[in-house]
C-alpha cells in the first residue's frame, strides 16, 4: 500500500479460529501498514459480506476488498463452495483469492486452482513465517501486479 | 368204306388232340407266368414234381421243374405262430397231402442270409377222374411290405402308446360341439391318458365320449371358445391358467389334431406357481426396502463385486448411480485396508452361520474423507450376489459421542477467554498454557494412534497440526516479547519446549506419512522396479553426491503394486542405506533381485556397507518413531522403515534385514510376484 493513499486497502480473510485471527491480524501490522484487514467468521458470512446481506446490508458497513483470502476447513460453508461462488459471480469474480490453509492435500490444491483461485498458500507454522508471508502478500498484490 | 376210321383220321385225330394239348400246356404256362402272384402246382400227392411259375423263381428262387420237392428250396419255413414248417406241412404239399383246400395260410420263407419274405395264400387239391387226390395248386402273394409297415406301426404305436401312458402332462383329445349357430357350445372328450386321471381325479371310462358340459357344468365357457378357436384356425395355443373348479393353476398347450378335434396338454403348475409368487412377492418387499433408502443395502459376491446398492449406501460414500453403474464403487476401493480383517472375519461368520454379528467400519468416500458405519450381511447360498449388507452411517451418532468431549473443550475456552483480559504475557502463556493442554490430550491420542498403527493417525495427526501450530507461534512471540527480560533458566525451560514442538511437527508429518500409505492407496498396476529405481536415484543424485556415495542398480523384477509406495520404498531403503554409512568409508549401495522366474515371489535386496545394527533390535527398527541412535548423531524420527513395511504389506509381502555392527546392513524385501492382495483375497462389501 503506497503511503499517503487516503483510502486504505480492505483485506477480508475468512477465519474462524480464533488464535489464527490474533495471529495473523498482528503478523500483518508487523509486516506492512495501510491494510485494513477485515474478519468474517466462516463461508456464509464472506457471502453475505461480499453481497451486502445480512450484517453487512448497511451502506458502507462492507467496503470493496481488493484480496479475499479464505480457509478451507470452516464451519457452514467450505471455502472451496465460498471460492466458487465468487467465481461464477461476475460482479466478484476479478477479486483476487488467495487460499490460506492447513491443508496440503494435493486434491485441495488443484481443486483450488480448479476453481478459479489466484493461489494457494499453506499457513506457515512459525509466527515469523507469516510475518513474512504477509508481507509478501502485501508486496505481490498492492506493490507489484496491477488490480482492476 | 364201312365204318372204320381209316388210320389216316386217327392219326389226324391224335395228331390234333396232341396240338391241343400243347396249345392248353401253352396256355396253361403263359396264365401261371402272367400272374403277379406266386404259383406252384404238385403233379402227385407227395409233391415230389413242382412246376413253380416265373413269380416264385424270381422271388423265392425255385427251380421252374423239380422231381424232388421236398428239397426244392434254400430256404426254411416259419407259419403264422412262429414255428417252422417241413415240407410235408407247407401250404402246397398240405393240400396235395390232404387233398382239402388251405385257406388263408400265411408262412414266412427266411433264407441262409438272413432275409425274409413273407407269403400269403391259398391251395386247392387237384383230383383225378376217380375224384383221387393227385396233387395242388397253390397261389401266393408277397405281403413282406405290408408285414414290415405294420409292425413299424406297432412298434410305433406302442412308443407313443407308452409315452401317452407315462408322460406327466394330462393329455385329453377333444370334438368340439357346435350349436344350430354354429357356435362352440360344448366338447366331448374322446381320449384321456392316466396323467389326466390323476390330475383331474376321474376315472377314464367316467369321461371317455362325455361332454365337458356334464362334467363339469360350471366350466368357463372361455375354455371352449378357446379351444374352438384352434380347431378353427390351426394356431396353438400356449396359456397360463387358473381352474376355479379345481383350484388349480395349469400350462396348458392346445393344438389341433384333426378336422374339429383338438388336444390338451395340461401341466399343474400350482406349486410352482405358488413358490414363484411367493418368491416375486418376497422379492418385491425386499425390493421396496432397498428402494425406500432408509438404510443403506448392498448386494455383493464373494469377490467384493457390488451388483445391487441404493442410493442410501451411494450418498453415504458420495458417489453417484452413474459412478456405480461405471463399475467405480467396489469392495476393494471402498474399503480400508485395515478393515479388510474384520471384513474377512464377517464373511467367514455370514459363510458359517448365514449372517455376521453386525460391526463397526470405515468406508473411503469418493472425496477421499471417510464414513464410520455400522455393518451386517447375511449369506444366500447360491445366489449370484450371495451377501446382502446392511450399513448403518454412524457419523452422527460419532458426532454425538463427541459432543461430550466437544463442550468440555468449549468450557475450557470459555475460561480461558476470561483470562485473556490480563497482561499481554500472560496472554500468551495462558495461550500456550491451554495449548499444551490441547497438546496433552492429543499425545494421548498419538500414542494410540501409533499402537493401532491404523488409519486414525491420519485423522489425528491432521488435527494435532492445528494446536501444536499456535504453540509454536505463540512460543516464538513469547520467546521475542520476554528475551532480555527472562532468566536464564527460564530462557532455556522456554528454548526447549519450542525444540520439543519443532521435534513433535516432524513426528506428526512423519505419521501422517505412514497413514497416507493406506489412505493415500492407489490401485495396483505392473510396476517396472528398475524404472522406480533410476527415479528413485534421479532424486537422490545430490544427496548421494553429497556423501560421496555409488548406488548400484542391477536387474530388478516387474511387479503388481503401487508405484507411488514401490517409489517411496525403494528411496525410504536408499536413504537410509546412504545416511548410516560409516564416518570414514562412502557408502556404498547394491540393489539387486536374486531370484528365478520360477518363484512365487520376488525378492528386492537393498546391501550397503554401512554401521549396521544389533540384529537383537531388528524387529523394533520396523515400528514407527523407533530409532536406534540419538536425534544428535542422525537425522529422522524413525519412520522411514515402518512405512516401508507398511507399504511391503499392503503388498502382500515380508521385509526383514540381515546385519551386525559394523558390517553393513542388507534389508530383503519380498513381494508376491503377482499380487492379488487386495483384489480378491478378501469376501467382502
Amino acid at each position: 500500500m503506497e503511503k499517503g493513499k487516503p483510502n486504505r486497502t480492505v483485506v477480508i480473510i475468512a477465519e474462524d479460529d480464533p488464535d489464527d485471527r490474533l495471529l495473523i491480524q498482528d503478523a500483518l501490522k508487523e509486516a506492512c501498514q495501510g491494510i485494513d484487514l477485515r474478519f468474517v467468521q466462516d463461508g456464509a458470512e464472506m457471502i453475505d459480506y461480499l453481497n451486502h446481506k445480512g450484517h453487512y446490508a448497511e451502506p458502507g458497513k462492507a467496503p470493496y476488498p481488493e484480496l479475499i483470502l479464505l480457509d478451507i476447513n470452516m464451519p457452514k460453508k467450505s471455502g472451496l463452495e465460498v471460492l466458487e461462488e465468487i467465481k461464477r459471480d461476475p460482479a466478484l469474480r476479478t477479486i483476487p483469492v488467495v487460499v490460506l490453509t492447513t491443508s496440503r492435500a494435493p486434491e485441495h490444491v488443484a481443486r483450488s486452482y480448479e476453481l478459479g483461485g489466484n493461489g494457494f498458500i499453506a499457513k506457515p507454522s512459525s509466527y515469523s513465517e507469516l510475518v513474512e508471508l504477509m508481507g509478501n502478500l502485501d508486496r505481490y498484490w498492492f506493490r507489484t501486479v496491477q488490480l482492476p | 368204306m364201312g365204318f372204320r376210321k381209316p388210320q389216316e383220321l386217327l392219326y389226324r385225330e391224335l395228331q390234333q388232340s396232341e396240338a391241343l394239348e400243347r396249345t392248353r400246356a401253352q396256355q396253361m404256362e403263359a396264365i401261371m407266368d402272367a400272374v403277379p402272384a406266386i404259383v406252384r402246382i404238385a403233379h402227385d400227392r407227395e409233391s415230389n414234381r413242382i412246376t413253380t411259375n416265373q413269380a416264385g423263381v424270381e422271388l423265392l428262387g425255385l427251380a421252374r421243374e423239380t422231381d424232388n420237392g421236398s428239397r426244392s428250396g434254400q430256404y426254411r419255413v416259419y407259419g403264422a405262430d412262429g414255428g417252422e414248417l417241413f415240407p410235408p406241412d407247407r401250404i402246397l404239399q398240405r393240400s396235395a397231402r390232404t387233398g382239402q383246400p388251405v385257406r388263408d395260410f400265411e408262412e414266412t420263407a427266411v433264407f441262409s442270409d438272413g432275409s425274409e419274405r413273407h407269403l400269403y395264400g391259398n391251395a386247392t387239391p387237384l383230383f383225378n377222374e376217380r375224384g383221387e387226390a393227385v396233387g395242388a395248386v397253390a397261389a401266393l402273394i408277397d405281403i413282406t411290405e405290408r408285414v414290415r409297415a405294420g409292425q413299424a406301426l406297432q412298434d410305433s404305436e406302442r412308443r407313443y402308446r407308452g409315452l401317452f401312458e407315462s408322460m406327466v402332462e394330462a393329455f385329453s383329445l377333444h370334438e368340439i360341439l357346435y350349436d344350430k349357430a354354429g357356435r362352440a357350445v360344448d366338447y366331448r372328450i374322446l381320449e384321456v391318458n392316466p396323467a389326466f386321471e390323476r390330475l383331474t381325479g376321474m376315472r377314464r371310462d367316467q369321461v371317455i365320449g362325455r361332454r365337458i358340459r356334464e362334467l363339469a357344468p360350471g366350466l368357463d365357457p372361455a375354455w371352449i371358445e378357446r379351444e374352438a378357436d384352434v380347431a378353427e384356425t390351426g394356431q396353438s395355443m400356449h396359456f397360463e391358467d387358473y381352474s376355479t373348479l379345481l383350484d388349480k393353476y395349469f400350462e396348458v398347450f392346445v393344438y389341433r389334431t384333426g378336422d374339429g378335434q383338438v388336444a390338451t396338454l395340461s401341466e399343474d403348475v400350482t406349486d410352482r406357481y405358488r413358490s414363484q409368487k411367493a418368491l416375486e412377492e418376497s422379492e418385491a418387499r425386499l425390493r421396496r426396502l432397498v428402494e425406500a433408502n432408509i438404510i443403506g443395502i448392498v448386494y455383493a459376491d464373494a469377490e467384493g463385486n457390488i451388483a445391487v446398492a441404493n442410493d442410501a449406501f451411494l450418498d453415504m460414500l458420495g458417489y453417484s448411480r452413474a459412478d456405480f453403474e461405471a463399475g467405480q464403487v467396489n469392495w476393494l476401493q471402498v474399503t480400508p485396508p485395515e478393515y479388510h480383517p474384520a471384513d474377512e472375519k464377517g464373511v467367514a461368520e455370514a459363510n458359517a452361520r448365514g449372517a455376521c454379528t453386525p460391526y463397526e467400519k470405515e468406508y473411503l468416500r469418493k472425496d477421499g474423507s471417510r464414513v464410520p458405519v455400522l455393518i451386517g450381511y447375511a449369506y444366500f447360498p447360491g445366489a449370484q450376489a450371495p451377501y446382502i449388507a446392511f450399513v448403518l452411517d454412524l457419523t452422527d451418532q460419532k458426532a454425538a459421542e463427541n459432543a461430550a468431549a466437544v463442550a468440555a473443550g468449549a468450557a475450557a475456552k470459555a475460561a480461558e477467554a476470561a483470562n485473556s483480559a490480563a497482561a499481554e504475557a500472560r496472554e500468551y502463556a495462558g495461550r500456550l498454557e491451554q495449548t499444551n493442554a490441547r497438546l496433552g490430550a492429543a499425545n494421548r491420542e498419538l500414542a494410540r494412534a501409533n499402537r493401532e498403527l491404523n488409519d486414525f493417525a491420519f485423522v489425528a495427526s491432521h488435527d494435532l497440526q492445528e494446536p501444536l501450530r499456535k504453540i509454536q507461534a505463540f512460543g516464538e512471540r513469547l520467546n521475542r516479547n520476554l528475551s532480555g527480560k527472562l532468566d536464564e533458566e527460564s530462557q532455556d525451560y522456554l528454548a526447549r519446549m519450542l525444540n520439543a514442538s519443532s521435534r513433535m511437527r516432524n513426528m506428526i508429518n512423519d505419521l501422517l506419512a505412514l497413514s497416507r500409505v493406506t489412505t493415500r492407496a492407489q490401485p495396483f498396476v505392473t510396476v517396472d522396479l528398475n524404472e522406480v529405481a533410476m527415479d528413485v536415484l534421479s532424486d537422490l543424485e545430490i544427496r548421494v553426491q553429497a556423501a560421496n556415495g555409488v548406488v548400484e542398480i542391477s536387474d530388478l523384477p516387474v511387479v503388481q503394486g503401487d508405484p507411488i509406495q514401490m517409489h517411496q520404498l525403494l528411496q525410504n531403503l536408499i536413504v537410509n542405506a546412504i545416511k548410516f554409512h560409516k564416518p570414514d568409508i562412502p557408502p556404498m549401495v547394491r540393489v539387486y533381485s536374486d531370484c528365478t522366474s520360477e518363484e512365487q515371489s520376488v525378492r528386492i535386496t537393498v546391501e550397503d556397507n554401512g554401521i549396521g545394527f544389533e540384529e537383537t533390535y531388528l524387529e523394533r527398527i520396523f515400528q514407527p518413531f523407533q530409532r536406534l541412535h540419538s536425534f544428535g548423531q542422525y537425522e529422522g524420527s524413525g519412520m522411514g522403515l515402518a512405512i516401508c513395511r507398511k507399504i511391503v504389506e499392503r503388498h502382500g509381502g515380508t521385509i526383514t534385514a540381515r546385519s551386525q555392527p559394523e558390517q553393513g546392513s542388507t534389508f530383503i524385501v519380498t513381494l508376491p510376484r503377482f499380487s492379488t492382495v487386495g483384489r480378491s483375497a478378501a469376501a467382502d462389501v
